[in-house]
Order: C-alpha cells, then sequence, then structure tokens
C-alpha cells in the first residue's frame, strides 16, 4: 500500500471542487452501453468507458467543451457543448450510430499504450474490432488467433496451429476470456481452427505485456474477448457460409431492458465430403455462445454468459469393412457466469461475477486398450469496487477466488495413470490511476496471490504504467510488471492438451516484463508505433520428454501399475525474451493497412537439456515482417483511371496479407547410427534400425525462412435490406513450401544402406469461398 | 496511377518471393565420431551380448563409410571375442555377484580417430522363476498365459513377442476381429508392438505374475517367442526412452546415455528367459496326426 501511495499527491487529499463532466456512451440500436469507447476532451485528453458505457473528466470553468466519441463498428460523433449546459451535474448520455455495413474499411485500431481514463481498462493492450477481423486472410475459416497474428510479436509455430505464441510465451500463458468466461481448450480439429469465429466478435482487447493487476495468473497476454454484432438496426442476424462450417450469429434487442446475442458454427465435413470419400474421418465440431444483458435499473446490470465448444471424431480405419479397427476422440469446453454491476453514485461503481469453466475431453481406442478421460473444473469468483475519488484519481480494488480441479485418468493394458489436483487461489488486487496533469497518466497496482499448494506463501505482483501525451499525435509510454503462473499445459501432437496445477512438485513460474514505446498519429491517416520489451523467466516448466523412464508407480492393482504424481511432469528452467516491434499503419482512405516488424531475441535454458545452455526454443522467429493491405478496389481505380471507364461503385475490398519470418530453429540429430542386422535388431530389441540419434546440442539448425501471402476478395451487394458478401480467399497463393521439420530414414539398396531425409511441408496453396448474410 | 502502379509492383514482388521451395541443409555440423553400443548382461546365464557400431555425419552416404576398426571391447577386465555380423562381441560372464560393479571399455578406430568409451552397471545376478519355457499348442483367441516371479533386483519388466515366421497373408489370421490384411499392414507400422513394458510386475512383492497374452499380440499362425526381461534403471531408461528421441513438432530430444567419452548407448544387466508356444489353425488336424504317429503329447494340448 506504501507503493501506492508514493504515487499519490498530497494535493489529492485537498481537493478543490474542480467542475466534472461525465456521461455514458450507448448504442443507438438498443441503448446498451459501449465498453471500450474512445472519449476524447477537446481534442487532447483521453478516456475510456468502463464497462457501464461511463466516463468523466475534469474540465475548466467556462470553458468551452468538444467531444469527440469513437468505438469501433460505430459512427464516430463530435459534440460540443457549453460550460452551462452540463453544470447542474447530471450525466450525458452519448449515442452512437453502428457503421453501415458498406462504409469504408476501418484499421484494426492498435493502441500499443494506454489510453484510458476510466475503471475498465487492462493496461497496456490493443482495442481490435470483429469487423476488422473479418477481412484478414484466413484458412477456409474465420479466425480470431489465425487474424491477431498478423500483428506484430504474435506468431505460431507452423501452419497446423492456430495456438499464438506471444512475445516468446507459450499459448498456455495467455489469459483467455470470452464475455467474463476463461476457455482452456482453445483449438479445434487438433489444432488447425480457434474456437472463435469471428462473426460474432464486437471487440477484442489484447494486451501482450504489462496489463494491470486485476488479471493474472498467466505470464504473457491478456486477451478479452466481447461477443456481439455491431450491424445493423436491431434486431440482426449473420450467416456465414464457408467450405468447412455454417455459422449463424443474431441480437435482439427485448423491450429496450434485455439484449440478447448468440451464435453457432458447425463443421459440415460429416455430413457432406465423409459421404463421398472413405478417407474421410467422421468429425465434426461445433461452438456457440450465448449472452445475455440485462438492464434492470439505470443503475444495475446483470450479464448472464454461456460458451460451449465441442469435438467429436469417430475414426474407422475402414468404413467398409465390418473388422472395426479405430477410435472415439471427443474434448469440449462449457463455460457459464453471471455478472452483476452496479453503480453506486456517478463515482462508486461495484461488479461481482460467478463463473465456471469446465474442460472435458475422452479417448477411447479399444483396440490398444487405451482409454483417456481428462477433465477440468474451475469455479471463480471475481468481485471488484472502484471509487473516482477525484476526477484526477481513481482507485479500484477487488478480489478474485479460484477452485481449479484437473483430472487426468489414462488406462493402458498395465498402467494407468490417475492423478487428481485442486488447488485454491485467492488473489486481491488494488489498481489506481492518478491523472497527474493534463500530460501524465499513472497506473500502478498490486496482485497478491496465495495459492493452497504453497501453504501460506504470498505473492506479490507489483505492476506499474506510465505513459505521457505531449497531445493527441504522440504517446510515450513504460510498463513493469511481475506475474505468476499457477498452471501448465502439455502439448500433444494428436490429443487434446493436458493441463496440471502448480503443486509441490510443479512449483509457480514467474517472469517480469519491461516494456516503453510511443505511439505517433501523423494527419489523420498515418500512426507509427514503436514498443522495446523485455521479459525475465523464472522456474519455466516445459514438457519432460523422458518422463517415462523417470517415474515409478504409486501403488499397483491387480493388473495394473498405478502412477498418482507429478514428479518428474516438467523439467524447470529460465529464460529471456527481448525484443522490438515496429509498425506503421494507414488508418483511412482507399487503401489502409499496416506494415509491421518484430524481432524477438528469446533463450531458455532447460534442466539436463544439452548442457544446461541457453538455446533458442522451437517457436520462436527472430524476424517477423507482415504486410496487411486493404483496398476499395472500384474506389481506387475511379482514383486512378478516366471516370467514364469506372461507373460503378461496388464495395469490392481486396485484401492482401504476406508474412516474412526468419527461419525457426529446431534440434537436429548431428549424426545417426545405424544397424546393417535390421531384421534381427527389430525383434530381438524393439528398435528400429535406424533408432539411434546422436544430438550435439539444441537448436542447432534454422529452417528456411517462412514466406507467405495470402489474399481475399469480397463485395457487399445489398438485396432488399439484406447484406450479402461473397468472399474467395486464397492461402498460401505462392504456394511455397514453406519447411516445418525434417523426418530421417534409411533404405536398403544395391549400393549399400543410404540415408533418406526428407522435408515435411506445411500447408500447401489453399482456395476457398465462402457467402455472409447479414440483415 | 502512381499509387497503383507502386501497389502492383509491390504486389508482383511479394508474389514472386512467396513462390518456391526452399531446400535445408543438414550438413556442416561437427561431426564428431562415436561408438553406439546396446550392451546387455544376462543375469541368469552370464551371457554377455555387446554390439557396437558407429556412428555416421547426418546426410552423408553410409556406404562410403567403413566400419569401426581395431575395436577392443573389455569387459570387466575381459576381452570379448568378435563373434559375427549379428552377435558381434558376445562372451560368458564366468564369475558373478549380485550387485558387483561391471565396467565396460571399448576403444578401437573411426575413420582413423581413436575413440574410447565406457560405462558401468551393477550386476543383477540370479534367476527369475517363471513358466516353462514351451507353453504348447493353442488356436487363435484361446486364453495363452504363464507366469514371472519378480525379482528383488530388477526394476523393470518387458514382454517381447515376436511370431518366428510372420510370413505373410498365407498364415495371416484372416478371422481376427481387428484388421484385414491390409489394415494390418499399415496398422503394423504404428500401433503393434513388440515389446510390452510389464509395468504391474514390481521387485517388492512376492507373487507371482501371470501374464495373460492378448489376441492383439498374435496376427500369424506360426511358432511365437516369448521374451521376458527384467532390468535395471539403465534397462528401463532404454525402453522407455530411446523411441521417442524425435517430438511432434519435429524436434529432437537427448535421450538417456550410460556412456561417457565417445560413445552413446545402453549398458545393463537384465534377466532374460524365454518362452515359446504354437499357434495353430485347427488343432484337431494336429490332434490327428498326432495319434497317428503314436505321439504321446496329449498333456500339450488344453482341456478343451
Amino acid at each position: 500500500m506504501a507503493f501506492l501511495l508514493l504515487f499519490v499527491p498530497n494535493k489529492l487529499f485537498a481537493q478543490e471542487k474542480t467542475p466534472v463532466l461525465s456521461g455514458y456512451v450507448l448504442s443507438v440500436v438498443n441503448n446498451e452501453p459501449l465498453s471500450g469507447a474512445t472519449v476524447r476532451l477537446n481534442r487532447s485528453a483521453g478516456a475510456i468507458t468502463d464497462e457501464n458505457g461511463y466516463f468523466s473528466f475534469p474540465i475548466q470553468a467556462n470553458a468551452g467543451i468538444t467531444l469527440t466519441v469513437s468505438f469501433i463498428g460505430f459512427q464516430s460523433k463530435v459534440i460540443s457543448y457549453t460550460h452551462e449546459s452540463f453544470t447542474g451535474g447530471q450525466p450525458l448520455n452519448i449515442y452512437l450510430q453502428p457503421d453501415t455495413l458498406t462504409t469504408k474499411i476501418v484499421v484494426i485500431e492498435a493502441r500499443s499504450g494506454l489510453d484510458f481514463d476510466s475503471l475498465s481498462i487492462k493496461g497496456n493492450g490493443d482495442m481490435i474490432g470483429g469487423k476488422e477481423l473479418n477481412n484478414i486472410p484466413r484458412i477456409l475459416e474465420s479466425d480470431l488467433f489465425r487474424g491477431l497474428q498478423s500483428l506484430p510479436g504474435i506468431t505460431s509455430i507452423s501452419d497446423y496451429s492456430s495456438s499464438m505464441y506471444v512475445r516468446g510465451g507459450t499459448p498456455d500463458q495467455n489469459i483467455v476470456q470470452l464475455d467474463g468466461n476463461e476457455i482452456y481448450q482453445l483449438e479445434h480439429a487438433f489444432g488447425l481452427f480457434s474456437v472463435f469465429h469471428t462473426n460474432n466478435i464486437q471487440s477484442v482487447f489484447l494486451s501482450k505485456g504489462g496489463f494491470n493487476a486485476e488479471y493474472g495468473g498467466r505470464l504473457s497476454s491478456l486477451m478479452v474477448i466481447s461477443s456481439g454484432l455491431n450491424t445493423t438496426n436491431s434486431p440482426s442476424f449473420v450467416a456465414d457460409f464457408s467450405l468447412l462450417t455454417v455459422t449463424a450469429a443474431f441480437q435482439v434487442p427485448i423491450k429496450e431492458m434485455f439484449t440478447l446475442s448468440g451464435s453457432i458454427r458447425r463443421s459440415y465435413i460429416d455430413i457432406v465430403y465423409a459421404k463421398f470419400s472413405k478417407d474421410i474421418p467422421e468429425y465434426y465440431f461445433y461452438d456457440g455462445n450465448l449472452k445475455l444483458d440485462a438492464r434492470l435499473t439505470k443503475n444495475d446490470k446483470i450479464s448472464l454468459s454461456i460458451f460451449s465448444s465441442n469435438d467429436n471424431l469417430d475414426y474407422l480405419m475402414d468404413k467398409d469393412m465390418k473388422k472395426q479397427f479405430g477410435f472415439f476422440y471427443k474434448w469440449k469446453n462449457l463455460a457459464g457466469n453471471i455478472s452483476w454491476q452496479h453503480q453506486f453514485n456517478n463515482s462508486l461503481n461495484s461488479s461481482l461475477r460467478i463463473a465456471y469453466t469446465g474442460y472435458h475431453s475422452v479417448f477411447d481406442f479399444k483396440f490398444m486398450e487405451m482409454n483417456e478421460y481428462n477433465t477440468i473444473h474451475e469455479l471463480r469468483g471475481h468481485g471488484s469496487v472502484s471509487w473516482k475519488y477525484s476526477p484526477d484519481f481513481t482507485i479500484k480494488t477487488g478480489f478474485e477466488i479460484k477452485r481449479p480441479e484437473v483430472f487426468l485418468d489414462q488406462k493402458w493394458d498395465m498402467l494407468e495413470v490417475d492423478i487428481a489436483q485442486s488447488a485454491m487461489q485467492s488473489v486481491a488486487f488494488i489498481n489506481t490511476i492518478w491523472n497527474a496533469g493534463k500530460l501524465v497518466r499513472l497506473e500502478s497496482g498490486f496482485r497478491l496471490n496465495n495459492y493452497s499448494y504453497l501453504n501460506s506463501a504470498i505473492m506479490a505482483e507489483p505492476r506499474l504504467h506510465v505513459e505521457y501525451n505531449t497531445d493527441e499525435e504522440l504517446r510515450l509510454f513504460f510498463s513493469i510488471g511481475k506475474y505468476f503462473q499457477f498452471i501448465n499445459r502439455v502439448p500433444r501432437a494428436f490429443f487434446a492438451n493436458v493441463w496440471a496445477l502448480s503443486d509441490e512438485n510443479i512449483l509457480p513460474s514467474s517472469t517480469m516484463h519491461y516494456i516503453c514505446g510511443f505511439e505517433k498519429n501523423f494527419s489523420k491517416q498515418y500512426n507509427v508505433g514503436l514498443e522495446l520489451f523485455y521479459k525475465n523467466y523464472t522456474r519455466i516448466q516445459v514438457f519432460n520428454q523422458n518422463i517415462l523412464g523417470q517415474i515409478s508407480p504409486d501403488e499397483y492393482s491387480e493388473d495394473r501399475a498405478i502412477y498418482h504424481q507429478t514428479k518428474s511432469v516438467f523439467l524447470e528452467g529460465d529464460g529471456k525474451v527481448i525484443g522490438g516491434e515496429l509498425i506503421g499503419r494507414k488508418e483511412n482512405g482507399i487503401i489502409t493497412g499496416w506494415l509491421s516488424y518484430a524481432y524477438t531475441y528469446n533463450k531458455n535454458r532447460i534442466e539436463s537439456f544439452a548442457g544446461n545452455e541457453y538455446f533458442t526454443p522451437r517457436y520462436n522467429k527472430e524476424h517477423v515482417l507482415n504486410a496487411y493491405c486493404n483496398i476499395m478496389v472500384f474506389d481506387l481505380a475511379k482514383e486512378v483511371l478516366p471516370s467514364w471507364i469506372i461507373k460503378s461503385s461496388l464495395p469490392v475490398i481486396f485484401s492482401t496479407n504476406f508474412v516474412y519470418a526468419s527461419g525457426q530453429f529446431l534440434t537436429a540429430p548431428t549424426s545417426m547410427g545405424v544397424d546393417s542386422a535390421a531384421n534381427v535388431v527389430v525383434f530381438n530389441s524393439g528398435k528400429n534400425a535406424y533408432s539411434t540419434f546422436i544430438l550435439a546440442q539444441q537448436a542447432n539448425l534454422q529452417l528456411p525462412p517462412y514466406i507467405r501471402l495470402d489474399i481475399r476478395l469480397s463485395c457487399d451487394f445489398l438485396y432488399h435490406d439484406i447484406l450479402i458478401t461473397p468472399y474467395l480467399q486464397v492461402f498460401n497463393i505462392g504456394n511455397r513450401k514453406n519447411v516445418w521439420f525434417l523426418t530421417y530414414d534409411i533404405e536398403g539398396t544395391s549400393a549399400g544402406i543410404q540415408q533418406r531425409i526428407a522435408k515435411s511441408n506445411m500447408l500447401p496453396i489453399l482456395p476457398s469461398i465462402g457467402c455472409k448474410v447479414q440483415f | 496511377m502512381k499509387i497503383l502502379i507502386i501497389w502492383c509492383i509491390a504486389f508482383s514482388i511479394l508474389i514472386f518471393n512467396s513462390c518456391g521451395d526452399p531446400t535445408v541443409s543438414v550438413e556442416g555440423f561437427d561431426y564428431k565420431p562415436q561408438f553406439i553400443v546396446d550392451a546387455f548382461i544376462n543375469g541368469v546365464d552370464g551371457d554377455c551380448q555387446i554390439r557396437v557400431k558407429r556412428n555416421f555425419p547426418i546426410g552423408s552416404n553410409i556406404s562410403e563409410f567403413k566400419d569401426a576398426d581395431s575395436v577392443v571391447v573389455i569387459l570387466k577386465g575381459v576381452r570379448l571375442p568378435y563373434v559375427s555380423k549379428y552377435d558381434m562381441y558376445r562372451g560368458i560372464l564366468k564369475f558373478r555377484f549380485q550387485d558387483s560393479l561391471i565396467d565396460l571399455n571399448i576403444s578401437g578406430y573411426i575413420d582413423g580417430k581413436y575413440c574410447k568409451t565406457s560405462a558401468k552397471t551393477k550386476l543383477l545376478h540370479g534367476a527369475l522363476i517363471t513358466s516353462d519355457q514351451y507353453l504348447g499348442y493353442f488356436e487363435y483367441g484361446d486364453s495363452i498365459s504363464f507366469y514371472v516371479g519378480a525379482h528383488n533386483n530388477a526394476t523393470f519388466y518387458t514382454m517381447n513377442i515376436y511370431p518366428q515366421s510372420p510370413g505373410g497373408e498365407y498364415n495371416f489370421i484372416h478371422k481376427n476381429p481387428y484388421l484385414t490384411w491390409e489394415q494390418y499392414q499399415v496398422a503394423s507400422k504404428g500401433f503393434i508392438r513388440t515389446v510390452i513394458p510389464l509395468y504391474n510386475i514390481h521387485e517388492s512383492s512376492e507373487e507371482v505374475f501371470t501374464i495373460h497374452l492378448k489376441d492383439t499380440y498374435t496376427w500369424f499362425y506360426t511358432t511365437y517367442w516369448i521374451e521376458v526381461t527384467g532390468g535395471d534403471q539403465n534397462y528401463k531408461d532404454y525402453v522407455m526412452t530411446s523411441k521417442t528421441g524425435m517430438e511432434f513438432d519435429g524436434n529432437f530430444h537427448a535421450v538417456h546415455n550410460d556412456f561417457d567419452g565417445d560413445g552413446v548407448g545402453v549398458f545393463t544387466s537384465v534377466f532374460r528367459v524365454y518362452h515359446y508356444f504354437n499357434l495353430l489353425e485347427q488343432i484337431r488336424v494336429l490332434y490327428n496326426l498326432n495319434n497317428t504317429s503314436n505321439n504321446n503329447n496329449n498333456e500339450l494340448f488344453r482341456n478343451r
């Protein structure tokens, strides 16, 4: 607390009576508050509305007021007031009109630092609209994570995975929340797609580091997704047909008091493609969410949100045969929460949320007599009170109580893994925001963790963010924070993730974030941002690939050895990440987009890995160049060609996404042993003829650069108030054979035994079409 | 127009750069000649079987390299003779005492460079209590079992079952409920195991464990050999990690290594016993044949 008080000026406690301008930003469609809207006062001081759409400013007496209010997916509004019009102290209600669907493209509003004066801030981060994500070309299907990977500092390990690696952090280090629901299994189709499609996303707040004390429990990034439609007058409906799935989303206001929104998506591989080819397995996935917002009174709002996703694979090696060699595999998420927000007065708010998150996977392979049940249950309570002590000083404090339980039950013919973990995590946090004059903003906070496995230890996470705005055109910022993580993921190739809680064998990981940067606007069109960061990791947990040799059963049943402990599941290590991200954006006009460059120097050191030396992890891409561009085709043609040639004004959008990434590092063998008596060895020891590989060091082979160009062409047609948007997209249009990894084999020839080293490539060219319908 | 031209040029450059089939060079690693050793001492009879191979640079043409020469294998002070290409170095450890430390030293020349490596292991001495070697005649689907008694000093057990003549479609068990011959050929590359860890046998127990053979272990009508091995921690590491060096994303990780110096591999003391049985399509046929020839081996047949 003393730490916080250092940043509180003395004059704070001897306040003058400063006039305050406050209000709510609401959607004209359904009267819903718009959380995260930007409100600027006289084109300088800025604020972001909280979850109630609320904002407030200190103002000078007898001054004229001009407010500029903007929110992604809505038309900006500029309003002028005289001082007398609001001195009564009543909050203003400002209504925003949704963007028309055929409006110009708005580039992702990437705020690299802070831009806030509200209680809902999450620290350093970017706010991204769902509509913008839709324009980024992708593989077959709209996908949130793949869209975000066009931003600097966010990468994937391969084309086959949608998992996000943020600034050298692994996917399990990201907090991902949809409408307050924390989700554990983030991928469909064995990692190919994320569980979030972009048709029902209102906005995404993404912080690549330095997020504030209200959030924690993971080391790397924060993603807060708000579902809903920002499209036409209510009620509204969106349907999207791709080659893989059908998606439907809706939003319906009910009696000015309720808003119901939701979506559902289902793949139809099993219904269509599997009927024509017996090689295509019976596989499908679906996901959906439902959200009900109820504004009971002007000061009370209750929200109910449910999310579910499900993957089902029923594999048969030969569907025409009676002999049933196959397996069954399914995994699912189920999460829901109810929250209540209450506003006592203009300066005092509270919120309370109770949430449940569940994750479950079942695998049954009768032929191998193997089955697996993998379950997570998590109950979470979150409460907070925010108090605007003065126009310049806001304090928010709260608690979070989590009770995660993890169960893993694997059975093989003579072995059983039966692990049950449960923990209680109690968190208290406090966050303060101080506007130190017109130019400097300072946010500081503390997060105190108590984790049941570690007795009574209190783990403190201080956070600090300082921002200096010279004017609307230039912003400098600096963030520092400590973060703990209490859960780790075991990544698997085919199987859905297994998670393990921190316990006496798996101690919590931690990291410090140091971030600084600037953002500069040039006129209304161009924007340049630079961020530098440093993260040091302590006690990171990496799955122990040699675990089977190192564990012993805890007990024996009649026919099985049973393992209960988490000992040796992970190897401990440390690491460091240093990087920089430079992005230049063009935000308005016929051509919009961005060009970004990210540099990430990432070194880890893991016990028993290659002499305990630092090495570059497999997922790291040291240099990444991204170019994303949208062109309004006919507008451009009209501008550059004689007017008699182009008369149409069809809103055709051509999008391109280019990525260049320096090659990833592999740990590859430097020599190999070959047994010329292969047949004998196979039967005597079970080893293959080429099974001995010798490693000299970690990360010793750099793959060639990864280069890919994707395109997307879409056009809007309006037919009786129904907007139809067919689209064509081509992933990897150059069909470049980017290398994933190498495979090693030998073959006997008349000349002797030859090594056969082959490339395993990433995805080839993938054209696809689809159509989106909105009304 | 200028914007359009610039954009078209830029787009063309991007397309040009996003094509191609890049190559990966795996040459240029610092190659270090090393021995690759599989060394087993059978504590039951003292049989020592030591296979010594050499490594090859990744990407090289193996046929261009010569075997290691002047290889000397010394086990507990005794030089083992070279037997054959398959058995390599073999001998009998004459004086065996429980827990005595056995050292293995190997030296020789690889590509003209002198290399030497060594490893140590504790000898497991004694015998595994087990069924008779010959288990009998069976039909597919019959219950086949044998027993093994845990030994105090072995920490890990495996069973290796393999057909004496796997043959092909002609002796494939077509009536199995799982796989056709075509499916078997695919599945045998990934799913069908030859080494089966016997996790449930443990050293602290004095019980005799009965091992039931599953019908997924047998795919051909032929004679089957069962090799039961009880081993130490080195053996466990060897079995559980030696085939898992490559991860699903292509990364390799180092597996357990018992040797120092210029060598990698396993040096372990094991108990190893063998069983065998015959799997026949119809026992009655054989029974009749046996009766005709007055071969009085009826006790081998099961009571059906």
